[in-house]
């Protein structure tokens, strides 16, 4: 299909899909659920594993533009269930098809608002990669489509379904620490060499089986050049920092609850690498809130973050608190530590007396579950993307303020935009390229 | 395998594995002869020595067998790699010609031995000389930043043997027989008939393994990278780096290393181990990848498509199953779980996967159906 076609085609298929009794009334209870997987590179190959470790689920296809990138995936799917799925280049083969009932979205992030919103609109339930969107417009655009398809839309922030965190989350909800004044959060991730393509290159010829333009899509067309280059640039994926951070601001909105901040500054820059990059390597941000304050501290030169966050995987221990990325409470009664990956949390009370904790696994598995739960049930899931909208909004005003030099920025929630502040304002959207682009009106 | 004269030598294990007309040379190479003695040297000493004889007539100084032994003694449990710095001479490791050759024992505590304890086994493989000197190695779709490399371009690679084949169901089942099937190197998936094919009869801790029928000499699938190394260390070999494992897939700028610089590669940049004519051109298969329309639904035995071979005769680094190498993806800041590199294309690629450029990455301690790998060993020094 021409790309062009695609937004009339699929109002079409909505529409009708919308208006399925299957999925109104909920009969999916009690029959497998057929889920799409859409990227597959690392996460959605591992996603993909994590699926079908789940009864009653069915991986019906499986989507990439890369034709180079199926094989893991597909061996996987022909493991655990003994079928060959239907793989396919294109997405719109998947949307169209009424009989998948949810879509996982584990593309370059530059695609993931789009996608749900075309997911939402083909009446797919989705679950889709962090961080959800590259700009605060395009996130609203994801809320306003799950909202108006009825769909169940979870954020792959899957701490937020690990049972450690759950157990911390009704530690700090029953008020264990008392009235929470102050939140720091912090990332020390490994340094990461990324090799760059040379400055005015044309670009390699595109491999055969791989639809660099798609690849591309909402972002500028590159010169194709192989490697992830487009880690380290804004306008494809906005770096290591933003990616973590959107796992660490998930957490705290949920501590926090949806309480919108007021103002942010944000510093930073690119101090430790000497390449092309336009993203930070370092990145420094206080949010005010009506009375508390979030700091955020996050860096990619770190030599600190030894421990490698995969040994705490399947282990009864806790994260090194120096060294891990974590999240910290400061309540009036007592602090928290918590971190990502199982790292567990303790609760240190004004007397530095550790008095509540436990260990902790990584969530994949369980948020997986509580997706499908909720594709099922029709309930909310643990990440649902208005919750994550909130939370990556942080996001977005933090860099919108480093992007602006470090000026401190006033944000309205109501309007979802700073006070008079039009080139910070117009971070918070993006061109797109066409046929690409994010509809006003989903 | 037989046991002869014992009172006189010993207990010995002597690895007879007869071919199968029409199949390459998959499995161990045949060894016979085997025969372990005391002899005096110049010094008036007592040594052990180690007699045998390779049976191929195939073999050169592109083409050698890679042989190894291993060693009990008799009520120890523990088997040992006999090493290098243990014999004197080359009669092990890289083996040229076939025919009788010689391992004289240097270790002191060996030579001590009452050879009645002792137990021997002995294996070769067919390996391929990969000479060094520089090639080309192309940055890859997907790929990224890893141990050996921040960039595509040059690079020289030092001498060093690869296996023909991937490893096969018939060699990981002997060293599961010898070393036992820890978790870390017996899974479940392996007894899949289709896509692996290890059969496990008996009960713990004495369970025993073998190739299912007609499956001897597929390829081993469904090993962790640290399986893979733990066979390979069993036999005293290592995985290929990435580059090692593009050079041997693609050639360098000379197929005979850049000491001579005579010959030519004719397709340095080949997409392909053959060159660059597509896997399925004129419905002829190249290597076994998507579908059963090559012959093979899951993995064929090793060796089975004659054009999937690389300038240097190595097989299989398109198809059949996608290859662990030592290469971490990112760095080591991941630790022992950082993701490691996998190359070539696997029965269930599609052909745009089976090339000698692209590259994916896995965590070491998954395994999947479409995961084998085989064995370097080092080469000569090039100083």
């Amino acid at each position: 299909m021409e790309r062009r076609t695609f937004l009339n085609n699929t109002a079409a298929i909505s529409s009708a899909t919308i208006l399925s009794p299957e999925i109104v009334f909920g009969s999916k209870a009690n029959s497998a659920i057929r889920v799409g997987i859409i990227g597959l590179g690392n996460r959605g190959t591992e996603l993909t594993g994590y699926f079908l470790e789940q009864p009653e689920v069915e991986i019906t296809y499986l989507c990439e533009v890369n034709r180079s990138r199926f094989a893991k995936a597909t061996a996987l799917v022909q493991e655990k269930r003994g079928k060959m799925p239907k793989r396919v280049a294109d997405f719109h083969e998947v949307l169209q098809d009424d009989s998948v009932d949810a879509v996982v979205i584990a593309t370059g992030m530059r695609w993931h608002a789009l996608l749900t919103i075309y997911a939402c609109q083909a009446g797919k339930d989705v679950y889709v990669e962090k961080p959800m969107s590259m700009t605060l417009f395009e996130g609203r655009k994801m809320v306003e489509a799950a909202q108006k398809y009825n769909r169940v839309v979870q954020v792959g922030s899957q701490t937020n379904s690990a049972a450690y965190f759950l157990d911390a989350l009704n530690y700090v909800k029953s008020g264990g620490l008392g009235e929470i004044s102050l939140v720091r959060s912090q990332i020390m991730e490994r340094p990461i060499e990324v090799p760059q393509p040379p400055e005015n290159s044309q670009g390699k010829p595109i491999p055969k089986g791989f639809d660099w333009d798609t690849w591309c899509g909402p972002s500028p067309l590159a010169p194709y050049w192989p490697g992830p280059w487009w880690w380290t640039k804004w306008d494809y994926n906005q770096g290591t920092i933003n990616d973590h951070v959107a796992h660490q601001m998930a957490m705290i909105h949920s501590f926090l609850g949806p309480e919108p901040p007021k103002s942010v500054f944000c510093s930073g820059g690119v101090f430790y690498f000497e390449d092309q990059r336009d993203v930070p390597d370092s990145q420094y941000a206080v949010f005010d809130f009506e009375n508390r304050h979030i700091v955020f501290q996050g860096s990619n030169w770190s030599t600190y973050m030894k421990t490698p966050f995969h040994t705490l995987d399947n282990v009864d221990g806790y994260g090194n608190w120096v060294r891990c990325n974590r999240v910290e409470l400061l309540g009036t009664e007592a602090m928290m530590l918590i971190g990502r990956h199982g790292a567990g949390w303790q609760v240190y009370s004004n007397d530095d007396e550790p008095i509540a904790g436990g260990f902790g696994r990584r969530g994949d598995q369980p948020h997986v579950a509580n997706f499908l739960d909720c594709v099922r049930t029709r309930e909310r899931p643990n990440l649902g993307v208005e919750e994550a909208h909130e939370a990556t909004t942080l996001c977005h005003i933090m860099n919108a303020s480093l992007r602006v030099g470090g000026r401190k920025l006033q944000f309205d929630a109501a309007t979802e935009s700073f006070v008079n502040d039009e080139e910070a304002n117009q971070l918070l959207r993006r061109e797109g390229r066409a046929p690409w682009l994010i509809p006003e009106s989903v | 395998m037989k046991i002869t004269n014992m009172n006189r030598f010993g207990l010995f294990w002597l690895m007879v594995i007869l071919l199968s007309p029409g199949l390459s040379y998959a499995q161990w190479i045949e060894i016979d002869d085997l025969h372990v003695e005391r002899e005096k040297n110049a010094s008036n000493e007592n040594q052990v020595v180690i007699r045998y004889s390779i049976k191929s007539s195939s073999l050169s100084e592109n083409n050698p067998a890679y042989v190894f032994v291993r060693y009990c003694l008799k009520g120890d449990k523990e088997w040992n790699l006999l090493k290098k710095d243990q014999i004197a001479g080359n009669g092990l490791g890289i083996i040229s010609k076939a025919g009788s050759h010689k391992v004289t024992i240097k270790d002191l505590d060996l030579n001590q031995i009452d050879l009645s304890n002792l137990e021997i086994s002995i294996r070769a493989m067919e390996v391929v000389r990969i000479p060094g000197g520089e090639f080309e190695l192309r940055a890859v779709p997907g790929g990224g930043h890893h141990e050996t490399l921040t960039e595509a371009g040059t690079r020289m690679v030092s001498t060093f043997y690869i296996s023909k084949y991937e490893t096969t169901l018939s060699m990981y089942t002997d060293f599961l027989n010898e070393v036992g099937g820890s978790r870390e190197r017996w899974s479940p998936a392996m007894s899949h008939q289709n896509t692996c094919g290890i059969l496990r009869t008996g009960t713990a801790p004495h369970f025993s393994y073998q190739a299912m029928a007609g499956r001897e000499n597929h390829p081993v699938t469904s090993v962790s990278w640290f399986s893979a190394k733990a066979f390979l260390n069993w036999c005293g070999l290592r995985l290929p780096s990435e580059a090692e494992w593009e050079k041997a897939t693609v050639g360098g700028l000379y197929l005979d290393g850049d000491k001579t610089k005579k010959i030519q590669n004719p397709l340095p940049d080949r997409t392909y181990a053959w060159g660059n004519q597509d896997p399925n051109t004129g419905s002829i298969f190249r290597c076994n990848m998507d579908g059963d329309d090559d012959g093979y639904a899951y993995t064929a035995p090793v060796g089975s498509f004659p054009l999937d071979k690389s300038p240097y005769g190595v097989y299989d680094l398109a198809g059949n199953v996608a290859e662990w190498t030592l290469d971490f993806y990112t760095n080591r800041f991941l630790g022992d779980n950082g993701y490691r590199i996998l190359r070539g294309g696997s029965w269930v690629a599609f052909p745009e996967g089976v090339d000698g450029i692209s590259q994916a990455t896995s965590q070491p301690f998954k395994a999947s159906t479409m995961v084998g790998f085989r064995g370097v060993a080092e080469g000569e020094s090039e100083h």
